[in-house]
């Protein structure tokens, strides 16, 4: 069924943003368009659909819907953004990639903003916020949270119009937006440590040696559990028309699993290609849960 | 009036056994414990209501009638009382008026901070979604008032309510410790092998045929 979602969310942008826009969908945005269905009062239902990509196999695909055209938008939008900033923060010779897509990223995103304005604001705000709290290298675990959390609990309360469920998706996506962004500030301790980038975990404990980081890995796994079991609670409250089961398992077992997937790494495969696998895998293992949770 | 075996998610040809069952999981689920002070509170409250009400009117169809009340019924909300002398901060943050509260907290001299301010500005913190500092203002009003029920309820909420039996227990089992598998479980082979598979689709191939 979430191939179903998936599948559907890739037809709609190759629809309304063009084929190369297609190349750029992910998971959390199928994730997006799920909740959005999930709170839905109808569901088109799901059909036997051809596939660009594979074209020999018929497969199950979600029919049309609102919440595919929103999630479509607001992947395009945070794409652009995606690529200005780092056209801001690389050097000239990095971010010749990210110079070349922008162009064509910013047509689509104009494209996006004519029908989901709001979308491009909250997107810009974050971005404006996220700035404030790197520059202002707070050591506070919540405030550096806080625009990721924003950000997406306003995008998930776009998901329905009715209050009761507006306030349940909002507390939802502050709290999935924090747990998003601790577990990639606790996956890239080591990086950050590095390369000085900012990092709230480096910078709450003042660590400044490698040896120093398993402590701080302590803390922020607590940090994300205590996340996770608010995200559980919060979900609880929703009354899910569809999709409940998989949801369910995403907030249960997903996220938890994905966390202990970045603090206890099985060490298996010391190679330099096993280790990047393996941190692909991490990061893929969220969708994991919910495709055996099908 | 909606069914009240919908309600439950039982069948109206389920046993009492079962139907009582349900019950009780719904009620762990919406129970006060989970939702102390968090913002939504309100509508976990209307849940248990909707829960407590179904599960009487099947008692009392299936009694033919009696007017038997269940012993669940006294699951109810939580309600913040006694003598205080914060007692119109507590009716702001009940009213979800939060930022009302925050300043009046703010102004309060550090010297009169007790263990019920530290309480109080826990859970305006709690209610932003600032979880981290709600759980130290939380731990410390605990310290200094460990008898506090109140507070450790708060505190309780905010772990993952190993002691305090919470719902649905985590199927992984001791999550503090180290984990306890190293190697690769079935479950992991079986995952990878599926995301392996979609990789493969992707690229037009596939894996597994038959999903």
């Amino acid at each position: 069924m979430y191939k179903g979602v998936y599948c559907a969310l890739c037809k709609c942008m190759g629809r309304e943003y063009g084929i190369l826009s297609r190349m750029t969908l992910n998971y959390d945005f199928a994730f997006l368009a799920m909740l959005g269905l999930a709170v839905k009062e109808t569901c088109a239902g799901f059909e036997r659909q051809r596939c660009l990509f594979n074209p020999l196999k018929k497969c199950l695909c979600c029919k049309g819907g609102e919440a595919f055209s929103f999630s479509a938008a607001a992947s395009m939008v945070m794409l652009y953004y995606k690529l200005k900033d780092n056209v801001a923060d690389q050097t000239f010779l990095k971010s010749i990639p990210a110079r070349l897509a922008l162009p064509y990223a910013a047509h689509m995103r104009k494209k996006a903003r004519k029908r989901y304005e709001a979308l491009d604001e909250v997107m810009e705000e974050y971005i404006k916020a996220q700035g404030r709290v790197e520059a202002e290298n707070t050591q506070s675990v919540d405030a550096a949270a806080v625009p990721t959390a924003r950000m997406l609990s306003k995008v998930c309360a776009m998901l329905s119009a009715d209050e009761r469920e507006k306030r349940i998706l909002s507390r939802l996506g502050y709290c999935l937006g924090r747990w998003i962004y601790l577990i990639d500030a606790a996956d890239d301790m080591k990086k950050d440590l590095a390369s000085g980038n900012y990092n709230v975990f480096l910078r709450r404990s003042g660590i400044t040696e490698e040896n120093e980081i398993s402590g701080a890995k302590e803390y922020a796994e607590q940090v994300l559990e205590r996340t996770e079991v608010e995200a559980a609670a919060t979900f609880d409250l929703l009354e899910e028309k569809r999709f409940g089961p998989i949801l369910e398992n995403i907030f249960y077992e997903g996220l938890p699993m994905v966390a202990r997937r970045v603090f206890h790494p099985v060490e298996k495969n010391p190679s330099r290609k096993g280790r990047r696998r393996q941190a692909k895998q991490e990061k893929s293992g969220l969708k994991k849960t919910e495709v055996s949770g099908e | 009036m909606t069914d009240p075996y919908k309600v439950l998610g039982v069948s109206p040809n389920a046993s009492d056994e079962e139907v009582k069952t349900a019950y009780r999981e719904l009620a762990k689920k919406y129970h006060p414990d989970r939702y102390g002070n968090n913002p939504l509170s309100d509508l976990a409250q209307e849940k248990m209501q909707e829960i407590n009400a179904a599960y009487d009117q099947i008692m009392k169809l299936r009694r033919g009638g009696a007017s038997g009340s269940s012993g669940g019924s006294s699951y109810g909300g939580s309600s913040y009382g006694g003598s205080s002398q914060f007692r119109d901060i507590r009716n702001m943050i009940n009213a979800n008026r939060i930022e009302d509260a925050d300043q009046l907290l703010d102004g309060v001299p550090s010297a009169n901070r007790d263990a019920e301010w530290y309480f109080l500005k826990g859970s305006v913190l709690y209610k932003r979604g600032w979880l981290e500092e709600a759980y130290t203002h939380f731990a410390t009003a605990n310290r200094m008032d460990p008898n506090n029920a109140e507070y450790r309820a708060a505190l309780n909420q905010l772990q993952w309510q190993r002691n305090a039996g919470g719902y649905r227990a985590n199927p992984y089992g001791n999550r503090g410790g180290a984990p306890a598998q190293t190697g690769c479980s079935a479950c992991d082979m079986c995952s990878g092998l599926i995301c392996a598979d979609c990789c493969c689709e992707c690229m037009g191939g596939d894996l597994i045929s038959c999903c």
